[in-house]
């Protein structure tokens, strides 16, 4: 029984790590390094060499090994009501990130690995926080915990069925359409598609992409509840959103790392 | 939660993993490989109409199936043979099969017939040719007819339980390949000469669908009935591969020779 269980948790850890999934995660970096200064380019070679395989899945490792020392909140943004970042420090994703830009500024006066491990929480953060399964919105009481909606087949013939799906699960999914892709190929395909946009894709700063984030988020919340059911058709026009999401966290990357290489 | 019920959950988590994980594999892998088949003038013209790699739109046809308001989807993804077991039958509405499908997409996109037509319907006809092209040469979108081969309608079996046919051999190009990435797929699979690769492409649909029907009958030899895919050796996987990759290269080089046609200066 206790081998059951065991298994089954890791089952649930291994499908809950990473943002979208580990190529799609990757791609974002990989997104991010085609708009590096060669300032930034030359800094993340230095820390993290060529392949960021690793370094995507970093805090979910920690956390598989329980050497964590982050609550696991951290993954996620947390927003007031009014839609602003709230930065619990330790346990909220936006918190995070400006923790770990902070030591990658200060690089000269740390420890190489402080540094690596820095630049690998806000490449893994930047991902979970663009994600719309990792936001947390207060007076939201479905943004607190993950949920279960229903989800068609389609609206003919046999497909004609709801079944359930997570919350969580949801966000993770189009990732899967993609089985297959590598973190170069997402990246390709992601500026084939958006490249044209990044300039408007990356404006602003931290608390103005969380505000934004959030406002997609809460509307997204607004109609898909444990009472939902979501048509093919939808889930199927959701997953443009989720793409630009995608290539959001990546430009945006682009901008930190720019800016703390300078 | 009793022990029932754990195991319950821990089945559907990996079922619903290994569906998704092998679904798309193969179209997505194709597409890969007839892009690093195009010409300059070809891929230029894929990516300002589609705004999106070729891997992408591999399995859009799928994904979009099931909506009752896009009905070409919805047609069958397969096309059917003469009772001889070697011709394609033409018969019925050719329209709403997918060899019908390539022969219209052909008619209006070539001749340089696409730049007549609006931006959105080119996308449109690119991103079925880039599933339905494909799933022509899948040995199971192979409609042989019920009664003359009655004997290719049998199951076959995964450690002792029951599983589809149709399921296996569409997931075959990913059969003992997980992880794998279209790139990898590429590098390690095609290993396909020029000169082959002419052999492939030449000749019309017709020539292409009786090659298919005939490479066909081999997967009914492969996983004869009562087949437990999980005991098959490792000749036998080898097998299993060797006709999906097959299958799968021919896909993308005709795929990309159809395209490199299409926009051909």
């Amino acid at each position: 029984m206790k081998k059951i269980i065991l298994v089954l948790a890791l089952a649930l850890t291994v499908s809950v790590a990473n943002a979208w999934n580990k190529p799609a995660d990757e791609g974002v970096v990989i997104l991010a390094n085609k708009h590096l200064s060669a300032e930034a380019k030359s800094l993340l070679n230095e820390y993290l060499g060529e392949s960021y395989a690793d370094d995507v899945q970093y805090l979910y490792t920690l956390e598989r090994k329980k050497i964590a020392k982050h609550s696991k909140e951290i993954h996620y943004l947390h927003l007031d009501s009014n839609l602003k970042p709230t930065k619990v420090a330790g346990a909220d994703a936006l918190a995070g990130i400006e923790s770990a830009l902070e030591v990658v500024r200060g690089r000269n006066s740390h420890s190489k690995g402080e540094v690596v491990e820095a630049l690998r929480t806000i490449i893994t953060l930047i991902c979970d926080m663009h994600n719309f399964s990792y936001v947390r919105i207060e007076g939201i009481a479905n943004s607190q915990q993950d949920f279960k909606f229903k989800c068609y087949g389609g609206d003919v013939g046999k497909r004609k069925v709801a079944n359930p799906i997570s919350w969580g699960r949801f966000w993770n999914y189009y990732a899967g359409w993609h089985t297959g892709f590598s973190g170069d190929l997402w990246a390709e395909d992601i500026e084939l598609c958006l490249g044209a946009r990044r300039a408007e894709l990356a404006a602003g700063g931290l608390n103005d992409w969380a505000t934004q984030i959030g406002e997609k988020a809460a509307w997204l919340y607004s109609y898909i509840n444990p009472e939902y059911s979501m048509t093919r058709r939808e889930r199927n026009e959701l997953e443009e959103l989720n793409y630009e999401m995608m290539a959001r966290a990546g430009y945006r990357l682009a901008v930190l790392l720019n800016e703390v290489a300078k | 939660m009793n022990r029932r019920l754990l195991l319950l959950a821990l089945a559907t988590l990996f079922v619903a993993n290994s569906a998704m994980a092998w679904g798309g594999f193969g179209h997505g892998a194709i597409a890969y490989v007839a892009e690093q088949h195009l010409t300059p003038e070809a891929k230029e013209k894929c990516r300002y109409y589609l705004k999106h790699t070729l891997p992408y739109y591999a399995s859009w046809m799928d994904h979009w199936r099931g909506i009752a308001k896009y009905k070409s989807v919805n047609n069958p993804h397969s096309f059917k043979v003469m009772p001889d077991g070697y011709n394609i039958d033409w018969g019925g509405t050719p329209e709403g099969r997918v060899l019908g499908h390539y022969v219209n997409a052909m008619k209006e996109l070539g001749n340089g017939n696409y730049k007549n037509l609006p931006d959105s319907v080119v996308r449109q006809r690119l991103i079925n040719m880039v599933h339905y092209l494909p799933d022509l040469h899948c040995p199971v979108h192979v409609g042989f007819p019920k009664k003359e081969f009655a004997h290719y309608r049998y199951n076959i079996y995964r450690k002792g339980k029951k599983i589809k046919y149709h399921g296996f051999w569409d997931g075959s190009p990913g059969f003992t390949r997980k992880n794998w990435t279209f790139e990898r797929y590429a590098a390690e699979v095609d290993k396909v000469t020029p000169k082959q690769a002419k052999r492939w492409v030449k000749g019309d649909i017709d020539v292409w669908g009786r090659d298919i029907i005939k490479q066909a009958h081999r997967c009914y030899q492969i996983t004869p009935a009562e087949t437990d895919v999980a005991n098959l050796t490792e000749e036998q996987k080898a097998e299993v591969l060797r006709l999906a990759d097959e299958q799968a290269l021919k896909a993308a080089y005709r795929l990309a020779h159809t395209l490199n046609k299409i926009f051909a200066e």
